[in-house]
C-alpha cells in the first residue's frame, strides 16, 4: 500500500453553461504566445459534436490511451515497447493542423491605415502559420451549440457509438434537438498514457499532488505523447519544438489559490479537492476487465475504500 | 488586472463582491468571456493611439483658416461650400484618415460646434453615448457637456428596443426588476425569450442552481437555445407568437381562478394592487358597432362635472378613479390614484390603503348589474387584420353613465364566460376557432394545447402555495418586435393576477440592457447638468433617427396600420411622420431642433416682444407664432437645411456599426457617402400632410461626425475626427446594475497609454476649446427650450381623459405646457462651459435634486464636496465645489444620491411618508451617517442603502425585488390608478385595439413594406424572418473584432439557417450567403443547424463590417452591419405622452427601435469573395 495524494477536479456538467469564460482566461495566462496560437489547455465542447481535436475520442484512428493484454496487462494502444523503439523515428499517429484548426488573425492595422479608397476599409483573415490570405473554415470550437451539426455530427464517434445503442433515435431535427457543454482539461491521470509514451522521460507525474507535467529541458518533442493521450490534451508547440499542456496551474496550487478555469468559472461547476489513493493499485483498477460493478470496486480500493 | 513594467499582461475577475448570506450561493465569480478576452485591445493593432482626423477635410481646414484666420470661420467655409463640403462628406467611411494632433482634433470639433450654434442653434447639436449605469462618470461628462451648450442628447434604452414599454404602461415605472440573487427565491422560473447562459452569463448559474431546491424551470424560445438545456420543459412558441400563448393562459388563469373558483390570495391581491377593480364607462361606438369600453369613470364625472373641453384648470379630479363599494352599494374614490399625488389636498391620500372599502371586481357581485353585450377587438388574421368578437360584461348605470369593471372587461377580452352573459364564447379549452383558449394558441404558436394548458395551471398552483414566487424572467426574444409592448402587457398579466409582482422570488425579470444607475439622483441631475441650468434637451432617440435618417420618407407603414377595427378616427390618415409631429406639437414627446428658427434667435425676439408689452410672457408670443402658422416646428420641414442635425458626437458607442437600424439610410441621408440602399419607392403614394415633403432628398446633413473611441469601429471609420480614448482599465468610474445590488468602480491598472485620454479629459478640453472660440463668437445668449410634459411631474396631470387636444386646425388655443410644448429660457454663458463643467452649481442647493418627484435637499452633500475638493477660485464656478477630475464627479455623484448617502434616502422617505401618510423611513433607518464614498467602492463593490429612487428594499441583507414597497407599505404605483394597469384609455390606445392585454401577429412586411412573402417562391432564395439575437462572442459590437472570441466563434460574420431552410436555397455550412431587402445586404457565412425552426434566420446583433466582410453581389460595394437590412418601425402609440402614466420621460418612455419583424432575401452566392 502506497498512500499518494492527487488535486482533481469534478466538473458539475448539469451547471455548464457553454461559456468559456474558462477557455479564455485559461488561453491568457497560459498560451497567448506564438506557437501556442491553437493550444487550448483548458477548451468547451458542444456535445454532440466532434471536439477538438476533431473526434478525438476515436481510439481506432488516433491510437490513444491504454489497452489490456490478453494477459491482463496494460499496453499503449500505439503498441508495445519494440514497436515503438522501431517506428520512433516515424511521424507519430497524431492530429494535423486541419484537425484542430489554422490559427488565424486578421489585418487588422488595414483599419487605421488604409488610404481613402472607394469603399470600407476591411480586416481580411491571415494564417497565423503562413503569414497569407485565408479563407476560415474550422476554429477552436466551431461546432458550438450545434451549428453544423447535421452536417458533421455523424462524425462524432460517442454520437455513432450511442446510435447502435439506441437503435438510431438520436436524430439531428429541431424538435429533438439536446446538447450540452463539455468542459475539458488534462485529466492528471493516475497512470498517464502519455507519460508512458515518452522515449525522453520528460512527462512527470508529481509526487506530492498528482500534477502531470511536461520537462520543458527534457522534451525532445518526439510527440509520441500526443498520441498516447486518449483526450488530446498536449499540445505541440511549432515554434519551441515541445509539447505543451495543462499544469493545473501548479504555481497558484502552490500557494493556495485554485486554477484559473476554475476561479473564473461563472457557471461555478468545478469543485477543486485533494484525493488520497493508494497508488499500488491502480494499475490493477485500470486493467480491470469486468463490467461496472468490478470496476467501481477495483476503483474504490484504489481510493482506499474497502 | 497583472501588470508588470506598467503593462498589462492578463486579466481575469476579481473576486470581492459581498457575500449573500449564508443560506444561498454566493455572485462569484462574476465575468464572462468577452470581458475575459478585454485586455487584448490594450495594445491590438486596432487600437486608435492617436487623433485622427478625415484628410481631405483637413486640408481644406488648415488651407481655410490659414487664409481667414480664424477657425470657426474656416470651419463655416468648408461646411457651406457645397464641392467642399461633398468632397469630405463621400469620403467618410473610406480610410484616409490621418493622424492629426490633439490641439487641432479639438480646435475644429470646436469650431464647428460654434457655427453651428451660432448659424443654425445649438439644438442642431447632437451626442449620443448609451447606458450610463456602466461608466456613469464617462457617460456624464459628456451629457453634462451636451446640456451646457444646449444640445439634443439621444435616448438608447428605447432606441435599443430594450425599452418594455409595457413596464411605463403598466407599473408607471421605467423598468424596475429583481437582481439575480432573487432567482434563487422563485418556487417556479420560466425563461421567455431570454437567453440568460448568453445573455446574463455571469448570473445564470442562479438559474441553474435554483433547480437544485424543486424549482421548476419552463422555457420558451422558437429555437433550441442554450437556456433550453436547462429547462425541465420547453415551449417551442414560433417566433414572434409569444402574445398568443400568453393570452390563452390568461385564459386558464382567470377561469380556474377567478371564476370556476376563487382564491382568497389573488383575490386580496388584484383588488389592492391592480387596477382589476376600477369602473370603466362603456360607450356607443360612433359606427354603430355597439357598446365599446371607453374611459376610466372618475370623480369628475360622479361629481357631474361637465367632462372640460381644453385641458385647463385643476384637474386633479379628472385623475382619481372609481371603484364600487360594496359595503356601502355605490361608487367610491379611492386613495392612491394620480389625482392625488399633486393635489394640495392630496397629501397622506396617496396611498394603497382600501380603508375600509370592499371593492366589487365584477358588477356579477353586487345585486341588480345588468348585462350587455360590448365590442371587442381581435388581431388573430396573421396579416395583421383585425375583427370584432362581441361579448357580455354585468354593468350598472351611474348618473348617465354605464359602466363595468376592468376585470369583467378582462374575463370578456380573454374569452372567460359566465352565467347569464350574452356573446361569443369558446365551447371549452379544446375550442381552436375562439380565441384565447389553449386550443386556439396552437395554431399561432405551435405549442400544444394540452402543455399550455398544464403551464397555466402550475404557474398558478405554484403562486397559490408560495404566495407569488413565480418569476419570469424575459428579454430580448420578445422586447424587439413591433408589438412587443402588447406581448409583454399579456405575460405580466400572468404575474399580475397571481400576485406575483412585488414579491421576492416572484414577478417578472426583464433583463434587456444594463439600464440601472443605482445611484440616480447624483448621476441624473450631474449629466443632465441641471445644477447649472434646466431643462435639458433630451430626445426620443428612434424618433430623432427616424425622422432625421430620412428612414420616413420610404415608410408605407402609416399609423392606420396599427388601428383596431373599433376606432374611432384619432389614428385616421395619420403618417408615421405625422404622429410624431402631433406628439411633438402637443407637448408629448421631445423633438430637436424644436423650431425652424435658431432658439437663440428665438428668445431675443420672445424677450423682444415682452419688453415692447405686446406679450406678458415669451411663452404667449411663441404660443401666438405657433398658432398662427409664422412659427413652425422643425419637423414639419425636416429636410430643410436649416433644421438639420449639424455636429455630432458619439463615445462609449458604436452607433453606425451597431444599434443604428436602417444603417444604410444613415450613410446615405446622414452622413452623405456610399450607401447599400435598393431602389424603392413602395411608399411614394403614402406621404405625410402635416411634414413636408422634399422631392429631393438630403444626403449628408450632418456638418463634422466626432467620435471617442479605443477601436477603430464603423463609426471611427466614418467620423470626420476620431479621439483616441482610454479603455475600462486606465481610468476611474463607477458602474452598477440591475443584476445586483452594489456599486463597484473602476481603477486604472495603467496610464492612458500612446496619446488616448479618459472621455472626461476630452469633454474638458472640447469645453474650454469652445469657451475660447464663444469669446468673439458667442458671448453669453439666451435659449428658447421647448419641452414635452414629463412623468412624476404635475405636466402628466394636464390632459384628462387621454384625448388628443390638438391646437393646429382647430379652436383650441395653445397653451404651452398644457397642450404645447412647456417652453422656458434658459441663460448660457458659452465662455464658460469648462467652468461649469468642472463645478457643482448653485441649482444644486438652491432647488435641489428632483427624481421621480421627490426633492432632495443638497445643503450638506454640496458642504462636504466643498470641503472634500475644495471650491473653485475664479470664473463661472467659483465658490463652489470642484468636480474636475473623473475621481471627483463619482464622489459627487455618490454623494448626492440616496442609495449611497443614507441621510438622502432617509430624506426622500420622509417626504413620501408625507404624501402617502404611510410609513417608510425605517426602511433606510440606521443608514443616517453612512455614505458610500468612492474610495470604498475602490475597495471592494459596496451593497447600496434603500431609498425611494427605486421600488424595492435590500434592507437587512434582503436580495432585491422591485415593487415590494409599493405590495409591503401601500404606496402606490406612478399611474394613473396608483395601482397596476390591464387597461389603458387614452384615445389612441383604444383606437389601437389594445387598451387591454390582447394578441397581434408580427408585422405582415409584405403589405406594410412591399416585401416579398416569407417563404421559398420557386427561385433559389427563400424569404425568413431576419431575427437579430445576441451574439455569444460578443456585447453588442465590442468583441466581435477581439481575436479570443474570433476564435472560438467561426471568425466573421454568421446567418443560421435551418437545415430544410438551407437546402432549398443550396447552401451548405459555411458557405457564403447574402440575405437582403430595400434596406440594404449583409453577406455572411451560413451557420447550419437543427436547433432552428425553419422559416426564421439568426444574425446576430452587431455583426459589422470591420472583419472579414466581402463585397456583396447585390451592389458590388462592402456588405453592411446586421442592421443594414432592417428600418425603423415606430409604433405610433409609443408616441403617446402629456398623459398619466403614459408621460415622457428620458430613457422611461418612448417610441422603441424594434426590428425583429423584418424580413429579408436569402440567396447563395458565388463563393468567390472579394474585398
Amino acid at each position: 500500500m502506497r498512500v499518494m495524494a492527487q488535486v482533481g477536479m469534478v466538473m458539475n456538467l448539469d451547471k455548464c453553461i457553454g461559456c468559456h469564460t474558462c477557455s479564455v482566461t485559461c488561453k491568457q495566462a497560459w498560451t497567448n504566445r506564438a506557437g501556442t496560437e491553437y493550444v487550448w489547455f483548458n477548451n468547451v465542447e458542444t456535445r454532440p459534436g466532434l471536439g477538438y481535436p476533431k473526434t478525438y475520442e476515436d481510439q481506432t484512428k488516433w491510437r490513444g490511451g491504454w489497452e489490456r493484454t490478453p494477459g491482463g496487462r496494460l499496453r499503449l494502444k500505439s503498441g508495445g515497447r519494440l514497436k515503438r523503439l522501431l517506428s520512433i523515428s516515424a511521424s507519430p499517429v497524431q492530429p494535423e493542423l486541419n484537425d484542430y484548426y489554422e490559427p488565424w488573425t486578421y489585418d487588422y492595422e488595414t483599419l487605421v491605415k488604409a488610404p481613402l479608397g472607394d469603399d470600407f476599409p476591411v480586416a481580411r483573415p491571415k494564417s497565423l502559420i503562413t503569414g497569407e490570405d485565408m479563407a476560415i473554415t474550422w476554429s477552436a470550437n466551431w461546432d458550438d451549440s450545434l451549428g453544423g451539426i447535421h452536417e458533421t455530427g455523424e462524425s462524432d464517434p460517442i454520437i455513432a457509438k450511442l446510435r447502435s445503442e439506441a437503435n438510431d433515435k438520436i436524430k439531428f431535427e429541431y424538435e429533438k434537438s439536446f446538447m450540452f457543454f463539455l468542459p475539458r482539461i488534462c485529466e492528471h491521470c493516475l497512470n498517464p498514457s502519455c507519460m508512458a509514451s515518452c522515449p525522453s522521460g520528460a512527462i512527470y507525474k508529481r509526487a506530492e499532488d498528482g500534477i502531470v507535467l511536461v520537462d520543458q529541458d527534457r522534451c525532445r518533442g518526439w510527440r509520441q505523447c500526443i498520441t498516447g493521450c486518449p483526450y488530446k490534451k498536449i499540445y505541440f508547440n511549432h515554434r519551441s519544438g515541445k509539447a505543451e499542456k495543462c499544469t493545473f496551474c501548479y504555481p497558484r496550487i502552490e500557494v493556495g489559490l485554485p486554477t484559473v478555469c476554475s476561479e473564473t468559472c461563472v457557471g461555478r461547476l468545478r469543485y477543486i479537492g485533494i484525493i488520497l489513493y493508494d497508488a499500488d493499485a491502480v494499475t490493477a483498477a485500470a486493467a480491470n476487465q469486468g463490467r461496472q460493478g468490478s470496476l467501481r470496486r477495483a476503483a474504490g480500493r484504489a481510493a482506499g475504500s474497502p | 488586472m497583472y501588470v508588470k513594467d506598467g503593462i498589462i499582461t492578463w486579466e481575469s475577475q476579481q473576486t470581492d463582491y459581498p457575500s449573500t448570506g449564508p443560506d444561498r450561493p454566493e455572485y462569484e465569480p462574476r465575468g464572462c468571456p468577452r470581458g475575459a478576452a478585454f485586455s487584448w485591445y490594450t495594445y491590438s493593432p486596432t487600437r486608435v493611439r492617436y487623433p485622427y482626423g478625415r484628410g481631405v477635410l483637413l486640408e481644406m481646414y488648415r488651407e481655410a483658416k490659414a487664409r481667414l484666420g480664424d477657425p470657426v470661420a474656416a470651419f463655416h467655409e468648408i461646411s457651406t461650400d457645397p464641392v467642399k463640403r461633398r468632397r469630405y462628406q463621400t469620403a467618410r467611411g473610406k480610410g484616409g484618415l490621418v493622424r492629426m494632433s490633439w490641439q487641432e482634433a479639438v480646435e475644429i470639433a470646436a469650431a464647428s460646434y460654434v457655427n453651428t450654434i451660432k448659424t443654425y442653434g445649438p439644438d442642431r447639436c447632437v451626442s449620443f453615448s448609451p447606458i450610463p449605469a456602466m461608466s456613469m462618470v464617462s457617460h456624464a461628462i459628456g451629457t453634462r457637456f451636451n446640456h451646457l451648450i444646449g444640445g439634443a442628447m439621444t435616448s438608447f434604452y428605447d432606441w435599443y428596443a430594450d425599452l418594455p414599454v409595457a413596464s411605463p404602461q403598466v407599473f408607471g415605472d421605467q423598468t424596475d426588476v429583481p437582481e439575480s440573487g432573487d432567482w434563487w427565491d422563485a418556487t417556479y422560473l420560466m425563461m421567455w425569450g431570454s437567453n440568460v447562459p448568453v445573455t446574463r452569463t455571469p448570473d445564470a448559474h442562479w438559474m441553474a442552481e435554483v433547480r437544485y431546491r424543486g424549482t421548476k424551470v419552463v422555457t420558451v424560445a422558437p429555437d433550441y437555445a442554450d437556456n433550453v438545456k436547462f429547462a425541465d420543459e420547453w415551449l417551442p412558441a414560433q417566433a414572434g407568437t409569444d402574445g398568443a400563448l400568453a393570452m390563452a393562459m390568461g385564459h386558464v388563469i382567470l377561469k380556474e381562478n377567478f371564476v370556476d373558483r376563487e382564491v382568497p390570495f389573488f383575490r386580496n391581491y388584484v383588488r389592492q394592487f391592480t387596477d382589476l377593480g376600477m369602473l370603466v364607462r362603456l360607450v356607443e361606438h360612433p359606427d354603430g358597432h355597439g357598446l365599446t369600453a371607453s374611459k376610466f369613470l372618475t370623480a369628475a364625472e360622479l361629481a357631474h362635472h361637465s367632462d372640460p373641453q381644453a385641458p385647463a384648470g385643476p384637474t386633479d379630479e379628472s385623475f382619481k378613479t372609481v371603484l364600487w363599494d360594496k359595503a356601502t352599494g355605490a361608487p367610491v374614490v379611492p386613495n392612491g390614484s394620480m389625482g392625488f399625488r399633486y393635489a394640495a389636498d392630496g397629501a397622506g391620500k396617496w396611498n394603497l390603503d382600501l380603508a375600509g372599502i370592499d371593492p366589487a371586481l365584477s358588477f356579477l357581485e353586487t345585486p341588480g348589474s345588468e348585462a350587455v353585450e360590448i365590442a371587442l377587438p381581435c388581431f388573430e388574421d396573421p396579416r395583421g387584420e383585425g375583427s370584432i368578437i362581441r361579448r357580455g360584461v354585468p354593468v350598472r348605470r351611474i348618473g348617465e353613465h354605464l359602466v363595468t369593471t376592468v376585470f369583467d372587461l378582462m374575463l370578456a377580452q380573454y374569452g372567460v364566460g359566465r352565467e347569464g352573459l350574452p356573446g361569443q364564447w369558446p365551447s371549452g379549452y379544446d375550442d381552436a376557432e375562439t380565441p384565447y383558449t389553449p386550443a386556439w394558441q396552437e395554431a399561432i404558436t405551435s405549442v400544444p394545447a394540452e402543455a399550455c394548458l398544464r403551464i397555466a395551471r402550475e404557474f398558478a398552483q405554484n403562486s397559490e402555495d408560495s404566495e407569488g414566487r413565480t418569476m419570469i424572467i424575459i428579454g430580448a426574444g420578445v422586447c424587439h418586435w413591433f408589438h412587443a409592448d402588447v406581448t409583454y402587457r399579456a405575460i405580466m398579466a400572468l404575474l399580475m393576477l397571481t400576485g406575483c409582482i412585488g414579491r421576492n422570488g416572484g414577478g417578472w425579470a426583464h433583463y434587456v440592457g444594463q439600464e440601472k444607475c443605482r445611484p440616480m439622483t447624483g448621476w441624473f441631475n450631474l449629466a443632465n447638468a441641471l445644477d447649472w441650468s434646466r431643462p435639458p434637451r433630451t430626445m426620443i432617440g428612434t424618433g430623432y433617427w427616424y425622422m432625421h435618417t430620412d428612414q420616413w420618407r420610404t415608410d408605407g407603414y402609416s399609423a392606420d396600420r396599427i388601428k383596431s377595427p373599433l376606432s374611432t378616427g384619432s389614428l385616421d390618415g395619420l403618417h408615421t411622420a405625422d404622429a410624431m409631429a402631433l406628439s411633438h406639437r402637443l407637448g408629448w414627446m421631445p423633438f430637436y431642433p424644436q423650431f425652424d428658427r435658431n432658439p437663440l434667435d428665438l428668445a431675443d425676439e420672445a424677450k423682444a416682444a415682452v419688453a415692447t408689452g405686446e406679450f406678458a410672457t415669451p411663452q404667449a408670443y411663441i404660443a401666438e407664432q405657433l398658432k398662427s402658422g409664422k412659427l413652425k416646428s422643425a419637423l414639419e420641414d425636416i429636410d430643410a437645411p436649416e433644421n438639420w442635425p449639424r455636429t455630432m458626437i458619439v463615445w462609449r458607442s458604436n452607433l453606425f456599426g451597431s444599434s443604428a437600424k436602417g444603417n444604410e439610410y444613415f450613410l446615405k441621408h446622414l452622413l452623405g457617402t456610399h450607401h447599400n440602399l435598393m431602389p424603392n419607392d413602395y411608399a411614394a403614394d403614402q406621404r405625410p400632410t402635416t411634414v413636408a415633403f422634399r422631392d429631393e432628398a438630403p444626403e449628408g446633413k450632418l456638418d463634422l461626425l466626432l467620435s471617442a473611441d479605443f477601436r477603430m469601429t464603423s463609426t471611427t471609420l466614418l467620423s470626420d475626427i476620431v479621439f483616441p480614448a482610454a479603455t475600462w482599465y486606465e481610468k476611474h468610474d463607477i458602474s452598477s446594475t440591475d443584476m445586483h445590488p452594489f456599486v463597484h468602480a473602476f481603477t486604472p491598472a495603467i496610464d492612458p497609454p500612446w496619446e488616448t485620454k479618459t472621455d472626461f479629459d476630452v469633454f474638458t478640453l472640447l469645453s474650454r476649446a469652445i469657451g475660447k472660440l464663444a469669446e468673439t463668437h458667442l458671448g453669453t445668449r439666451s435659449d428658447l427650450v421647448a419641452v414635452p410634459m414629463q412623468h412624476d411631474t404635475p405636466g402628466q396631470i394636464t390632459q384628462p381623459g387621454g384625448k388628443v387636444y390638438d391646437w393646429r386646425d382647430t379652436d383650441l388655443p395653445c397653451v404651452p405646457g398644457q397642450n404645447a410644448p412647456a417652453l422656458m429660457i434658459v441663460e448660457r454663458d458659452y465662455t464658460a462651459i469648462a467652468d461649469k463643467l468642472a463645478t457643482l452649481g448653485p441649482l444644486a442647493d438652491r432647488l435641489g435634486f428632483t427624481v421621480k418627484n421627490i426633492t432632495y435637499d443638497m445643503t450638506h452633500p454640496v458642504e462636504r464636496l466643498g470641503k472634500l475638493h475644495g471650491v473653485m477660485s475664479h470664473g463661472a464656478g467659483a465658490g463652489r465645489p470642484a468636480i474636475d477630475t473623473d475621481q471627483r464627479f463619482a464622489e459627487a455623484i455618490l454623494t448626492c444620491s440616496g442609495t449611497t448617502n443614507g441621510e438622502l434616502a432617509i430624506a426622500g422617505f420622509k417626504d413620501l411618508e408625507r404624501k402617502t401618510g404611510r410609513k417608510l423611513a425605517d426602511l433606510a433607518e440606521g443608514s443616517e451617517e453612512k455614505i458610500i464614498t468612492f474610495a470604498q467602492t475602490q475597495a471592494s463593490p459596496q451593497p447600496v442603502i434603500t431609498s425611494p429612487e427605486w421600488s424595492g428594499s435590500e434592507t437587512g441583507g434582503r436580495r432585491y425585488a422591485a415593487f415590494t414597497i409599493n405590495t409591503e407599505r401601500l404606496k402606490p404605483w406612478h399611474t394613473l390608478t396608483g395601482r397596476m394597469h390591464f387597461f389603458l384609455d387614452h384615445d389612441w390606445m383604444i383606437d389601437a385595439g389594445e387598451s387591454l392585454p390582447i394578441f397581434r401577429p408580427p408585422l405582415h412586411m409584405a403589405s406594410a413594406f412591399g416585401e416579398p412573402e416569407l417563404g421559398p417562391n420557386g427561385e433559389k432564395e427563400i424569404v425568413l424572418r431576419y431575427l437579430t439575437v445576441h451574439n455569444k462572442w460578443s456585447i453588442h459590437s465590442e468583441y466581435q473584432d477581439n481575436l479570443f472570441m474570433l476564435s472560438l466563434g467561426r471568425g466573421g460574420p454568421q446567418a443560421w439557417l435551418s437545415v430544410a431552410d438551407a437546402k432549398s436555397i443550396g447552401v451548405k455550412d459555411n458557405e457564403w450567403i447574402e440575405l437582403s431587402n430595400a434596406n440594404g445586404v449583409f453577406v455572411a457565412r451560413a451557420v447550419v443547424t437543427h436547433k432552428l425552426p425553419d422559416g426564421i434566420c439568426f444574425v446576430q446583433h452587431a455583426q459589422e463590417r470591420t472583419i472579414d466582410v466581402p463585397k456583396s453581389e447585390a451592389t458590388g460595394r462592402r456588405g453592411g452591419i446586421h442592421n443594414s437590412v432592417t428600418r425603423i418601425l415606430v409604433k405610433p402609440t409609443h408616441l403617446i405622452g402629456a398623459y398619466a402614466h403614459q408621460s415622457y420621460a428620458f430613457n422611461y418612455l418612448g417610441p422603441t427601435g424594434v426590428q425583429r419583424d423584418i424580413v429579408s432575401t436569402v440567396r447563395r452566392r458565388s463563393q468567390e469573395v472579394t474585398y
